[in-house]
């Protein structure tokens, strides 16, 4: 999944890249809000991350400024305004949940989680689809009874696939939610990260439960594979 | 008493009651006088109305009296008496009120009529007249006889020939007195109670405006002290100035209100983003614990923010240090050059870094009296402000020199952030250009240090900004500037 952080403080910003990262999402960082809101326009996130007081353009016309073009990315305010007034206020303009700093890493992930669950419409963190098990919140794979450990990279290509499952995936879509902006990986990256997917979940099957569209993309069959 | 009301109250009615009471008093002397002196008249005329009566022909003297003319003096029941003598003779006449008894005498010749109490012979309380004179004699023609009326008794021959007293109840005139009496007391009651009620009224009416006053302020607390009270027109002229006065009083309350709040919500943000930044790099820390380089730089940064929150802590305490005022100065000769040179060395790395030039226009000579650790921390303040907040490539000047009686110290920087609208909150606690606040380096508190410290040294400190070029000037009295360099000052120029 891929987020957009956009946090004026260095230290904060630095910290939550490394930490969502290793979560395993892909995290774009802005430190104003000029910057935060060029790069929401440009790019598909999956969640925003918006403090509220930015040099430039504070957080809530950077909100602002989205919801009236129409972008409809899920954000998540956070912020050191703690007053009701400020939460009321950022809900209003169209923020999806509301953090006040500070807070705890695991807290922020599991609102992150949820974002992303109502991105994808899924309501619960467990997840199945025929014999392949995945807890979002956990961030668990168990196939045909078994778990299977994968890299962030694998698991959230995984979840993207499951998430929007019986929908065709493209490769530009699911570089995109892994990737971050200023990233120079290859174009075939996503490939490789099916194939490797593939080894872990259904070595010896002779029908993946990942399914390849030529040309269009990858998918994974809502009915039982 | 405590209460202005119960003391306008008690004041009013004591003076009033006791002015009535006065008015009173005089007022039943003078009618009591007058009644008595209608009543002494009537006795003295009835007197005269016997005296009138009475005949003399040689050595007989009689009274013609008819108690058709005047019955009082033969009914039964409280009649009046009379009684004629002839002059230290013998009784002449009584009435027949009297019978057998007398009437007391005083003998001797009188020269107008004698009057005094006296019991009566049926015990009532009396009064009575005593005259002498001279019966009418029907021997003496009209001319003679007032000749005899008129003329003194030392140069009548022969003097008054007879003595007549009478004497009526007082019982009436008493009466009457005590009458008048009880009702001028009624009069004085009945207007204290009415000017009990009126004083009241008037003071209740009088210090109303107090009361109102007194319930505004009641309704007040720190949230409504914009409410000022009302200085209206009609206020009393007495309660104008305290009004006046009271609402400048809730303004400064109200301004220092303000402050606090926004010092307090400054503190929080200034404390609650580092210790957002803590939580955050420790929570991840922890999560991967098995990552040793993640683990390092969580510690550096760790470490950066306890140093951040350190300087934050250590300021405030020098704020509240100088703002207390209860260290003395260590006053002694402080060389500016000399000075401002040592306080440049803490940021002329950060400056070099930006480029920044630094340029030291101060006199040689120039010394001043001051608190030298005092005014080396205003310095380091200025100077890291000019570095933090200067443009880039630009100088950073640092200039002195006598001003008038005393002089005036500078420091001068170029920037591109600052507008006129910004000087008035530059000393402000927390206070920064960037509502963001996003340099976690900087608190906010250094120039308001600045101000702090200015105050304890008696330095005046002024703002300016000239387009790009912004400038801090501190100007000390002549008692902290020293006159015997101010020839060298001038020679160094």
């Amino acid at each position: 999944m891929r987020l957009l952080l956009i946090e004026d403080s260095a230290r904060l910003r630095a910290t939550l890249e490394r930490g969502l990262r290793k979560a395993g999402y892909a995290v774009d960082a802005a430190a104003d809000g000029r910057e935060g809101l060029w790069l929401a326009t440009e790019n598909e996130y999956d969640v925003i991350v918006l403090d509220l007081m930015l040099p430039e353009i504070d957080g809530l016309t950077v909100l602002r400024t989205l919801r009236e073009k129409g972008r409809t990315t899920h954000v998540l305010i956070l912020s050191a305004k703690d007053m009701v007034d400020d939460r009321v206020q950022g809900l209003r303009l169209g923020a999806d949940d509301y953090l006040v700093k500070p807070f705890s890493f695991d807290e922020l992930c599991a609102r992150l989680e949820a974002l992303v669950r109502r991105s994808y419409r899924a309501k619960s963190p467990v997840i199945r689809i025929g014999d392949l098990d995945i807890n979002t919140a956990a961030r668990q794979v168990w196939y045909a009874g078994r778990e299977v450990n994968l890299t962030p990279r694998e698991y959230g290509l995984l979840e993207i696939l499951v998430l929007r499952a019986g929908e065709v995936v493209s490769r530009q879509d699911l570089w995109e939610h892994l990737y971050e902006f200023d990233s120079e990986a290859a174009s075939n990256v996503v490939d490789v990260l099916v194939y490797s997917l593939r080894k872990k979940l259904d070595p010896g099957s002779s029908q993946s439960l990942i399914r390849t569209r030529r040309g269009e993309g990858y998918m994974i069959d809502a009915r039982e594979p | 008493m405590r209460s202005l009301r119960g003391r306008l109250t008690i004041w009013l009615l004591v003076g009033m009651g006791l002015l009535l009471t006065a008015g009173g008093l005089v007022l039943s002397r003078v009618i009591s006088s007058q009644l008595r002196r209608d009543y002494d008249a009537a006795l003295i005329a009835k007197a005269e109305s016997l005296e009138t009566l009475t005949e003399e022909q040689g050595d007989k003297v009689w009274l013609e009296f008819s108690d058709k003319i005047m019955p009082e003096f033969e009914r039964r029941e409280n009649p009046d008496y009379f009684q004629l003598w002839r002059r230290n003779g013998p009784v002449l006449e009584r009435s027949r009120s009297l019978g057998t008894r007398d009437l007391p005498r005083s003998g001797g010749r009188l020269d107008r009529p004698v009057l005094s109490d006296l019991v009566l012979p049926d015990g009532r309380r009396g009064r009575r007249v005593e005259i002498s004179f001279h019966p009418r004699s029907e021997d003496l023609d009209e001319e003679e006889r007032k000749g005899r009326q008129g003329s003194s008794s030392d140069e009548t021959a022969d003097g008054p020939t007879a003595t007549l007293t009478v004497a009526q109840s007082r019982e009436d005139l008493d009466a009457l007195l005590a009458s008048v009496q009880v009702t001028l007391t009624l009069v004085v009651l009945g207007l204290l109670g009415g000017t009990a009620l009126l004083v009241k009224a008037v003071v209740g009416i009088a210090l109303s405006p107090l009361d109102a006053l007194a319930r505004q302020l009641a309704g007040m607390d720190a949230h409504s002290l914009s409410q000022k009270a009302p200085e209206a027109a009609d206020a009393p002229a007495e309660l104008v100035p305290v009004i006046h006065h009271l609402n400048e009083l809730l303004a400064r309350l109200e301004a220092s209100f303000a402050r606090e709040r926004s010092f307090s919500a400054n503190l929080a943000h200034e404390l609650r983003t580092p210790l957002a930044e803590l939580r955050a790099v420790t929570d991840v820390a922890l999560k991967w614990p098995e990552d040793s380089a993640s683990t390092s730089v969580s510690l550096e940064e760790i470490r950066a923010i306890g140093l951040q929150m350190e300087t934050v802590v250590a300021n405030l305490l020098a704020l509240a240090r100088w703002d207390a005022k209860d260290r003395p100065l260590q006053t002694s000769e402080v060389p500016l050059r000399e000075l401002a040179a040592s306080c440049w060395t803490a940021v002329s790395p950060e400056a070099e870094a930006k480029g920044m030039a630094f340029h030291l226009e101060v006199p040689d000579g120039l010394t001043i009296v001051a608190d030298r650790e005092k005014l080396a921390l205003i310095l380091s303040n200025l100077f890291a402000n000019a570095v933090a907040y200067g443009s880039p490539g630009c100088p950073v000047t640092c200039s002195a020199a006598a001003a008038g009686d005393g002089f005036a110290l500078g420091v001068r920087n170029s920037t591109a952030d600052l507008g006129p609208q910004d000087l008035p909150r530059l000393f402000d606690r927390f206070w920064r250009k960037d509502a963001a606040r996003s340099d976690g380096r900087h608190s906010g508190l250094g120039l308001a240090l600045v101000a702090a410290l200015c105050d304890s040294l008696a330095l005046r400190k002024e703002a300016r900004l000239d387009g790009d070029c912004f400038e801090i000037t501190l100007s000390g009295p002549s008692s902290s500037f020293l006159h015997r360099t101010a020839a060298r000052v001038e020679g160094s120029r």
